[in-house]
């Protein structure tokens, strides 16, 4: 896949990560907007998805994918997206927040509407009804202890993130390890994707919590 | 592979009762968990007056109650003899039905309406029941019923013979944390209030379910090989464990089991579990024994084709009713 084709199918997920938001009354800045889209790619598995791009990789700030902010940058600049404001950060550079046009809105709209990205747009849902529970202030923390990211930031800046892998400590393999934990021992019923997203989220908020609990 | 921090958490939330109930009735982890602490909650709020009373908080997700439940309605209810209570998951009460708020009635009735049913034992014992499965046991209150630190008895499946010996010494020896001798002095043991096996049972499914280091969960279920077989398995993610609890000698309901055959018997049962199921790569007999202590030594002998090739051989526990200057003199004696 060419670096366009990585761009617009990020459009796809700006959009519906900004409209999942925004049913929440949240409107996602840079950083934000790199955790939520790292976040669907993860569990984009649950959906019988692929991640979009084999982009992310670690960086000062957790998991980033370039062509995120690619695409958020086009998707301003053709007026799908709007800055609602902006800051200058203790580090210098500028913080925005991203929110949808009502072009966007109505973008959005028609994707989520296409059979062939509907899964797509409930899994963006999903990700926004799971972090708001454990509260929007917490989704960079939530990222941070996804098990990929986790094993991966220990190699430093640049390192790729692959957290479909089957293998190692991976959230497809923890994934695994729920499904094959919970599934009855008689018939083999399968734990529906709900109970592993519940599952999955509430691993993320508590080992944020094990982790900060030691550092504080 | 995972760190040791992600394998804690991994655990904590694999083994949370929520998390087996959610996947059992596919509702939200969540409100199950809230379910649960809220029916905890009740308990530990009425304690005092729950003393001595066995009842039964069985969730109905399709109807919803009008009042809170209250103490005086487990009270007035139990005195009927209407021990299961069946709530909504704000602990709403419906209805009562008449019942005993036994364990093997509740994994029946629950297997049967894939359901989730919380048993209470007065204000210190719990258990979560679902679909047939113990996914939790809980004891509440303080004093000598409380569990010892965790870490000086975390150990792997594959210490098991270590496991064992910690579980022996912390809660069967001189009946440390459970009560199981009706007549000391004659070796009788107690069936109250839900069969001599039980007893033991629940003490060894606590000890597993808290100290074995590299489970991912701990259940208690029947096999559908017959409803007095219930078996404990420890599900690790190097595969997993069946448990079996048998016990030799005579309790006060008047059964006795005797060797031959009961240990053949116990052996038979999980050379069945592990011919049938395909995720189990180890099988464990444990038989406590309020034989005699002749007995026990000269009676102790199993069949070992009734021994499945990956059947450990089986513990026999042999349980010490006299005090040390007793069992002195006793030798002295021989």
């Amino acid at each position: 896949m060419d670096d366009a084709s990585d761009v617009a199918l990020r459009m796809r997920d700006v959009i519906f990560a900004l409209r999942a938001a925004e049913e929440y009354n949240e409107t996602l800045n840079r950083i934000r907007l790199q955790k939520f889209v790292y976040l669907l790619d993860v569990v984009a598995i649950l959906y019988d998805l692929f991640p979009t791009a084999d982009g992310h990789v670690t960086y000062k700030n957790g998991p980033y994918d370039s062509t995120i902010q690619n695409a958020v940058d086009a998707l301003a600049f053709r007026g799908f997206v709007q800055v609602v404001s902006s800051h200058s950060t203790p580090h210098g550079s500028v913080s925005s927040e991203y929110a949808l046009s009502a072009a966007g809105r109505a973008w959005c709209d028609r994707l989520a509407a296409e059979s062939r990205l509907q899964a797509r747009w409930i899994a963006a849902k999903d990700v926004a009804d799971r972090v708001n529970y454990f509260g929007w202030p917490r989704l960079v923390q939530l990222v941070y202890s996804e098990p990929t990211f986790v094993v991966a930031r220990n190699g430093g800046v640049g390192q790729r993130l692959r957290p479909a892998a089957p293998g190692g400590a991976s959230a497809s393999n923890l994934l695994r390890c729920f499904r094959y934990a919970l599934g009855q021992r008689r018939d083999a019923a399968q734990v529906s994707r709900q109970v592993l997203l519940d599952l999955f989220f509430r691993y993320l908020d508590q080992y944020a919590r094990r982790i900060g609990e030691r550092v504080t | 592979m995972f760190n040791p921090d992600q394998k804690a958490v991994l655990q904590e939330i694999i083994s949370d009762p929520a998390a087996v109930a959610a996947t059992v009735l596919s509702s939200s982890v969540e409100e199950i968990r809230a379910f649960i602490a809220r029916g905890d909650g009740f308990v530990r709020k009425y304690g005092r007056q729950l003393i001595d009373k066995t009842f039964i908080l069985a969730l109905d997700e399709t109807t919803e109650g009008e009042a809170s439940l209250t103490s005086k309605i487990v009270l007035k209810q139990c005195r009927s003899g209407d021990s299961i209570l069946i709530v909504d998951r704000n602990l709403k009460y419906i209805r009562a039905v008449n019942g005993a708020a036994g364990i093997m009635e509740s994994q029946q009735r629950t297997q049967a309406a894939k359901s989730l049913e919380l048993v209470y034992w007065g204000p210190n014992l719990g258990w979560c029941i679902v679909a047939g499965e113990i996914v939790s046991e809980r004891r509440f209150g303080t004093g000598s019923r409380e569990p010892p630190l965790p870490s000086p008895w975390r150990r792997p499946m594959s210490e098991f013979d270590r496991l064992i010996s910690d579980h022996v010494e912390e809660e069967i020896t001189n009946e440390r944390r459970i009560r199981y001798w009706a007549n000391k002095r004659r070796r009788v043991l107690l069936s109250k209030p839900d069969g001599t096996e039980r007893l033991f049972h629940a003490s060894l499914f606590w000890w597993l379910d808290h100290f074995v280091e590299d489970s991912l969960r701990v259940v208690a279920g029947t096999r559908g090989f017959g409803q007095d077989t219930t078996d404990i398995t420890v599900i690790t993610m190097s595969g997993d464990y069946v448990v079996e609890v048998k016990w030799l000698g005579e309790n006060d309901a008047r059964t006795k089991y005797t060797q031959p055959p009961r240990i053949d018997e116990g052996l038979q049962q999980v050379k069945t579990y592990l011919e049938n199921d395909p995720r189990l790569v180890v099988g464990f007999l444990v038989v406590y024994d309020a034989r005699p202590a002749d007995q026990n030594l000269s009676r102790s002998i199993w069949e070992p084709s009734a021994r499945h090739e990956r059947c450990e051989k089986p513990w026999i526990i042999f349980l010490e009713s006299d005090t040390p200057s007793q069992a002195a003199r006793r030798a002295a004696k021989r």
